[in-house]
């Protein structure tokens, strides 16, 4: 009830005209960047970062979340349209949204879409309101070494489920922490790994290496195979008929659950959760030889599972300050910037801001609700913008964002070489998320770390004599053992197959 | 792809030399406990060894990598490096030109590369993107872009 009470409270500041204003703008970029076949959240955000430098905290980040789970919805449109997914998460809603539109039910397609991500969205956070007041006062109980292995832990559940590879996920993880480590040491003062470049001595920028790996990269992966599929689908009826809807309950519901809570594990990323919630749909259908063909659960549990998700995916970062995925990173990064960490002392510290950004979180669905009903139509016809000049369009936000946050052109060059580099890895297929979460905790976890051992006088035990500390070393450990077994009995089973 | 692994496994454990040896420059440890050069040290040490533990796997195939050889489409490429070639020329004459000048020639430059043909369009992508776009952050949102020698 504690949670309902601030809840409350947020919503009088969350229901201001700035900060609603804040929300509709942060929606309607959001939905315009997912509806863009190739710009997924992370990206979006991640260029979307200068329009909020000139915000206060509180409209900053509301904007920047607002964009987040709008690019979760944008994505579906193209999902269901023309079969291509605007991000990852909205892979599985193409095999029935796409079948859907085929037959001329695109418009009930994307009307299931919206209302469950407004469903799943609404019911996420108003569990988030009461998961995090308890959560958040457990955590302030936790020292250096707790936050240590908390840190760890998160890192080791992102490295262990991304990527072919784990030793690969490991090093993507050990190059992002080296990254973040150039610059003043924050503890001593001295300068590492600066080579005489005085714009390194502040480190290298979040935002312009952000923009780069996901950015700059992406809009050099669409110059390379330029996308060029073509609307032709009607969309109309966009309101399910009294059969649809009974048939779209339950999958509502259950998306909402599994989205939920595998949005409050670090690391599970959009696509797991939005994948399992179209399993549990096609186990539980009495038919689920027509999922593929079109069937409305198909498109209502992935979609609520991803908004759930998205909501709930804030939790470990309002609450921990450790963020699941690289979106949620480059919002952390907003926190940042804004001279805020998140985590259980911004409840304690600054519970204004923790709360209007909570109560955001349903005026923000809201608002999603009415621009996706009446306005899809109006972001379909964004698909007909030609790519060239998306591209260009991109970039220039890209360059104007990078400069504008320090006012140098260093930080752009910077950019433009993580592009080239996030460019390379993507063709790859190394994983970019584990860099990305090491990037932003490095600096937080080398000073948990550092402390800790200046509290024990050097003895490692400290992490293993404090209950919470090694339970979460445990954890990780039985993360990494879980991992390697996974990633061992993949390859031998496609060895048997080969065989 | 697998030549590809091998070549960035190698860069990054390149990288990690670099860090693990400028860290052993700093100092580990110190009177109050661990040094400026402890965290990043034994990070780039473990790095190293399993950059090396990763070329082995790539080289007995032991790793899950799609034997399908890195696509790069020719043309697709000549229009990458065009483009990343006009990025790093603006971003080198950003300060010198300034924003609006460098965006003026930017603009139309990748679109042409990227295969753009309406003039009139181009041209008006050209002047928003550089004039529009400097107004909007300058003046409107005051986010300062550089002006360059002309005063623009």
């Amino acid at each position: 009830m504690e949670g309902l009470q601030l809840l409350l409270t947020g919503f009088a500041a969350a229901l201001s005209w700035q900060n609603l204003l804040f929300a509709f703008i942060g929606c309607v970029l959001g939905t315009l960047i997912g509806v863009l076949p190739g710009l997924g959240p992370a990206a979006g955000t991640a260029i979307l970062i200068p329009l909020t430098f000139k915000l206060d905290a509180t409209g900053a980040i509301i904007m920047l979340a607002a964009i987040y789970y709008g690019a979760m919805y944008g994505g579906t449109i193209t999902s269901v349209l023309i079969n291509v997914p605007g991000e990852a998460a909205s892979v599985v809603t193409c095999l029935d949204g796409y079948q859907m539109a085929r037959q001329g039910r695109a418009g009930t397609a994307l009307g299931i879409a919206a209302i469950g991500s407004f469903a799943g969205g609404v019911v996420a956070a108003l569990a988030l309101a009461m998961v995090a007041p308890p959560l958040a006062r457990f955590a302030l109980s936790f020292g250096p070494p707790e936050f240590f292995a908390l840190m760890f832990l998160g890192m080791c559940l992102v490295t262990g489920l991304a990527g072919k590879s784990l030793a690969a996920g490991l090093l993507m993880t050990i190059f992002g922490l080296l990254l973040s480590l150039i610059g003043i040491d924050p503890v001593r003062g001295a300068p590492r790994f600066t080579f005489d470049v005085p714009e390194l001595y502040d480190g290298l920028g979040f935002v312009p290496v952000v923009m780069g790996l996901f950015g700059v990269a992406e809009i050099l992966l669409m110059i390379e195979s330029p996308f060029r599929q073509l609307l032709d689908t009607k969309i109309k009826g966009l309101w399910p008929s009294r059969e649809e809807w009974k048939r779209s309950s339950g999958a509502i519901g259950r998306g909402t659950v599994i989205g939920f809570v595998l949005g409050l594990i670090p690391g599970v990323g959009a696509v797991i959760p939005t994948f399992m919630a179209y399993i549990v749909e096609k186990r539980l259908s009495r038919h689920p030889e027509r999922f593929g063909t079109g069937v409305i659960e198909g498109v209502a549990a992935p979609e609520t599972a991803n908004n759930a998700y998205a909501n709930a995916a804030m939790v470990p970062l309002l609450v921990l300050g450790v963020p699941s995925s690289p979106t949620i990173a480059i919002i952390m990064g907003a926190f940042i910037i804004n001279g805020l960490t998140p985590g259980p002392f911004l409840f304690k510290e600054r519970p204004d801001l923790v709360w209007t950004v909570i109560a955001s979180f349903f005026t923000g669905n809201v608002i999603l609700l009415i621009l996706n009903l009446p306005l899809v139509g109006l972001w379909a016809r964004l698909l007909k913008v030609p790519y060239q000049y998306l591209c260009v369009g991109t970039l220039l936000f890209c360059i104007v964002g990078a400069y504008s946050l320090k006012g140098t052109v260093f930080d752009v060059g910077v950019m433009l070489v993580f592009g080239v580099i996030g460019y390379f890895l993507r063709k790859l297929g190394l994983p970019l998320a584990p860099a990305v979460l090491a990037l932003i905790l490095g600096p937080f976890m080398e000073k948990s770390l550092r402390t800790s051992l200046e509290m024990s006088a050097g003895d490692f035990g400290i992490f293993l004599t404090r209950p919470i500390s090694a339970t979460l070393l445990a954890g990780a450990a039985l993360v990494i053992a879980v991992s390697t077994f996974k990633f061992a009995t993949l390859k031998a089973m496609k060895e048997a197959e080969s065989k | 792809m697998k030549r590809g692994w091998q070549a960035a496994v190698a860069a990054l454990l390149l990288i990690f030399a670099v860090f693990a040896y400028e860290s052993f420059k700093l100092s580990l440890s110190d009177t109050l406990g661990p040094g400026p050069g402890f965290f990043p040290f034994w990070l780039g040490a473990l790095g190293a060894v399993l950059s090396v533990i990763l070329l082995v796997q790539l080289h007995l195939g032991r790793v899950d990598v799609s034997d399908e050889a890195l696509v790069f489409e020719p043309a697709g490429m000549r229009s990458v490096a065009a483009a990343l070639g006009g990025l790093i020329a603006a971003t080198a004459l950003l300060d010198v030109l300034g924003f609006r000048m460098a965006m003026l020639f930017l603009i139309p430059f990748l679109l042409v590369v990227l295969g753009a043909r309406n003039r009139t369009a181009i041209a008006i992508c050209a002047g928003a993107g550089s004039f529009g776009v400097y107004h909007v952050f300058f003046d409107l949102l005051k986010v300062p872009l550089p002006v360059g020698i002309f005063g623009l």
